[in-house]
């Protein structure tokens, strides 16, 4: 008798309550090209969707400011092609359920053009029928899980997948950080179990000794000093988390502060790439290395410095990674949008157009280009470390993964 | 044998278990009298972990008034479920009043998800953070004409290695990236200080005892055991506390009642007993058992604070409470200490058993499935004992 039977029983009642017929939004949007997909005619509709609370709420945030600022700066700029921009910006808590009762809220929105979002690779996954059978484009700025783009055409994303950063993590351990046995600590969700397996499967290809896996479900590391003593007892080199910020700085401080163990280097993916890491983690957080699709370094691009200081000043902190990703995505569907419309379908086939660093957009992040699968090739992953409370960059920066 | 490892696990094994008991105590409590499942008590938990944190972050009062505040914000938080949610649907079905409990459950994580969306932690050190828009200048030292050797950003944290005089405080800072922190001077008036949690609570109690611990690659291993004073403190105040519950149940006029009303309660209020207000008075006991559960958490981890924090617990204490037979005391000790060796002792060993057991499954990790492994040792003990370990067919009391 618990809460888990009510949340397939809610998702069951709004996909009965809010359920268009599926084939309004293909056909109105063939027979009027040029915005076909906003009846209004007004304004264009983008939805962006993650985890506004929960335990990756702070990455939530990073997104909502990102999407919010484009908004603004948008519509400044007198919108698309005339057009006033719209955000809705949907919260997935972070939980897969509550993607699939988002997704439909979406989907059922016909003046929608399209999704920026979900960020938890389980979100995204959990979403992408939903978005698939309707035919909108499903666009992550955060999923990396090695599947998510390759099993739906309507799923791309703008950074590299966990397959590019498993073997990444076990080669810079290796070769970086001198490791000679390493202990993976995953999150048991798409995201943390498929990186981890990533992981394993390159170390055993460089021959890189898996000392052992300790996992944990996300929300129920009751108890982190367990978890510590379990990885502590596999005396590893290299701790490399594969999980998000929130599980990586307790496990750390539980490490640190209460085993006392100061000689073992933590290795996190890009989950844990959130300033809250180090709010949560506090001193203790210094030294850990994490793994970036991006990182705004002193020679960044002319894009990531504008794009840096309006956010700044309209926040008064920095981006993170997340922000600018999200940015980046807006941006790309922007473009999009001004060239073929905010016809759902004729964003995909554009979307799945950009195959090369030519056809790819340009934005603060870098080029973004998809392979044929959605994937997207052209942004290799980097390190930074946390350095008095701050992120920098790694030395060395990254080492090569082809 | 790794004895180092082995204790460890034994304290993480009494420390969760601690936790467990004091949230299990408030379901058995509730269900002994009125026969209700309050699944609003996980809730009660979060939000003790919550106002400590707030009180002791954010307003920074010491850990001895932060307590019992704690305690008496949620046993009013209790008092309010019980007018408000239960009281109402005293005379309806059990149903009904269950059902209003999943939904007071609801209710009051989202309420308190529109307050406070994010995590919160518990700060483990006395800190400094840089205010304002402008950046500070830091001083090599405290004196008249002293040179300004950094400027600092706004929004900078770092910890206090000395209070200094008054003008100044010094802080623990690093100059140049690569380069070890020194201490340097911030004008007070520049700077925000956040008092943490005494740094007492970390260290050891036993120091730093070293067991060998032999492997393969290293015939020389050793395993380090040290117990912080946290994980003691939380034993100890579970301890004291679960004792005083017994002493007020046994020994009090209250208490009297209390067990009166779990026996019958018609005969008992026939007899002069305010049923409603021992009602009231078990909810109120049972929140403030679960606010110091709260508070240990947040002393204990220092971090993951958020809505839905209380869910996990809630539904292992509730497990624990069964396990122990619902109704008892000394069961939902009992039911939480098992579940709290269970999950710590899988967490810890699973894999190595599994392994050693079974060479095929080398390649695979069991240490995740110390949830599922809690349920299936409750399972277990339920099918050879329904009533709970400590419960008998047709008694449930108090």
């Amino acid at each position: 008798m618990n809460r888990w039977y009510l949340a397939p029983l809610m998702a069951l009642g709004l996909t009965l309550c809010g359920c268009p017929t599926p084939t309004d939004s293909g056909g109105g949007g063939g027979t009027t090209p040029d915005g076909g997909g906003a009846p209004s005619g007004e304004t264009l509709r983008i939805a962006v969707a993650g985890p506004l609370t929960g335990d990756s709420a702070d990455i939530g945030a990073s997104i909502k400011k990102a999407a919010q600022l484009w908004e603004k700066q948008t519509n400044a700029e007198g919108g698309i092609g005339g057009k006033k921009v719209e955000l809705s910006i949907e919260d997935d808590k972070g939980l897969p359920n509550e993607a699939t009762n988002v997704a439909t809220k979406i989907a059922s929105d016909e003046g929608i053009a399209l999704v920026v979002g979900h960020f938890n690779s389980s979100c995204t996954k959990a979403a992408r029928a939903t978005y698939e059978r309707t035919g909108i484009v499903e666009f992550t700025p955060g999923s990396t899980n090695v599947t998510i783009c390759k099993e739906s055409p309507w799923t791309f994303r703008n950074l590299y997948h966990d397959g590019t950063q498993g073997i990444f993590m076990a080669r810079y351990a290796q070769k970086a950080l001198g490791a000679k046995s390493v202990s993976l600590v995953y999150e048991k969700d798409e995201y943390g179990t498929g990186l981890k397996e990533s992981v394993a499967a390159e170390c055993a290809e460089i021959g890189l000794t898996i000392a052992g896996e300790a996992g944990y479900q996300r929300g129920r590391l009751g108890d982190p000093k367990q978890l510590a003593t379990t990885v502590q007892g596999q005396k590893p080199d290299v701790i490399i988390i594969c999980g998000l910020y929130s599980g990586a700085a307790l496990l750390t401080k539980a490490i640190r502060n209460d085993l006392n163990w100061t000689d073992v280097k933590i290795f996190g993916s890009d989950g844990v790439m959130n300033g809250a890491l180090v709010d949560t983690a506090g001193e203790t957080a210094e030294g850990i290395m994490v793994v970036t699709p991006f990182f705004f370094s002193d020679s960044a691009s002319d894009e990531a410095k504008a794009f840096r200081e309006a956010f700044r000043k309209e926040y008064g902190s920095d981006p993170d990674t997340w922000a600018a990703l999200t940015y980046d995505a807006l941006g790309m569907a922007a473009k999009g949008i001004a060239e073929v419309g905010a016809d759902r379908k004729a964003l995909r086939d554009w979307l799945a157009g950009c195959t090369s660093k030519d056809k790819g957009y340009t934005g603060v992040t870098g080029v973004t280009y998809f392979d044929e699968n959605g994937d997207c090739p052209g942004k290799p992953p980097m390190v930074v470390v946390v350095n008095n409370g701050e992120f920098q960059a790694a030395d060395p920066p990254s080492v090569p993964v082809d | 044998m790794d004895w180092g490892y082995f204790l460890k696990t034994l304290c993480n094994a009494l420390s969760e278990g601690s936790v467990y008991a004091l949230i299990a105590v408030g379901y058995t409590m509730v269900y002994g009298i009125i026969k209700l499942i309050n699944f609003a008590h996980g809730e009660v938990y979060m939000i003790g972990a919550m106002t400590s944190v707030w009180l002791f972050v954010g307003h920074q009062l010491p850990l001895v008034v932060v307590v019992p505040l704690c305690m008496l914000i949620c046993a009013a938080l209790g008092l309010f479920l019980d007018t408000v949610a239960y009281k109402p649907l005293r005379g309806s079905t059990r149903l009904a009043a269950l059902i209003t409990a999943i939904g007071m459950s609801l209710i009051l994580q989202g309420i308190v998800q529109l307050i406070t969306p994010n995590f919160h932690a518990l700060p483990v050190d006395t800190t400094a953070t840089v205010l304002g828009q402008d950046k500070v200048e830091a001083l090599a030292e405290p004196r008249a004409g002293a040179e300004v050797v950094a400027k600092l950003r706004p929004d900078q944290t770092r910890p206090i290695t000395e209070a200094g005089d008054g003008a100044f405080v010094g802080v623990s800072w690093r100059l140049k990236p690569g380069t070890d922190p020194v201490t340097v001077w911030l004008p007070r008036e520049a700077v925000r200080i956040e008092r943490g949690l005494p740094e007492v609570l970390d260290r050891s109690v036993v120091g730093e005892v070293e067991f060998s611990a032999p492997s393969e690659d290293d015939p020389a291993g050793v395993s380090v055991f040290r117990l912080p004073f946290k994980d003691v403190l939380t034993w100890i105040t579970a301890l004291a506390m679960m004792g005083g519950l017994h002493l007020l149940v046994q020994r009090t006029k209250i208490g009297k009642a209390m067990r009166a009303c779990a026996l019958d309660q018609t005969t008992a209020a026939l007899m002069g007993v305010n049923v409603n207000r021992v009602i009231a008075f078990t909810f109120m006991v049972g929140s403030a058992m679960a606010a110091v559960a709260g508070i240990l958490y947040s002393i204990k981890v220092g971090g993951g604070i958020y809505f839905r924090m209380g869910y996990y617990p809630g539904v292992i204490a509730f497990a624990a409470a069964v396990l122990g037979g619902i109704g008892h005391l000394k069961g939902a000790l009992l039911g939480a200490m098992l579940l709290g060796f269970a999950s710590s002792f899988w967490q810890g060993y699973a894999n190595w058993g599994f392994h050693s057991l079974v060479p095929s499954s080398t390649t695979k990790d069991f240490s995740p499935y110390s949830f599922a492994f809690c349920f299936l040792v409750m399972i277990v003990v339920i099918v050879f004992r329904p009533y709970g370990l400590l419960g008998r067919a047709g008694a449930d009391r108090a």
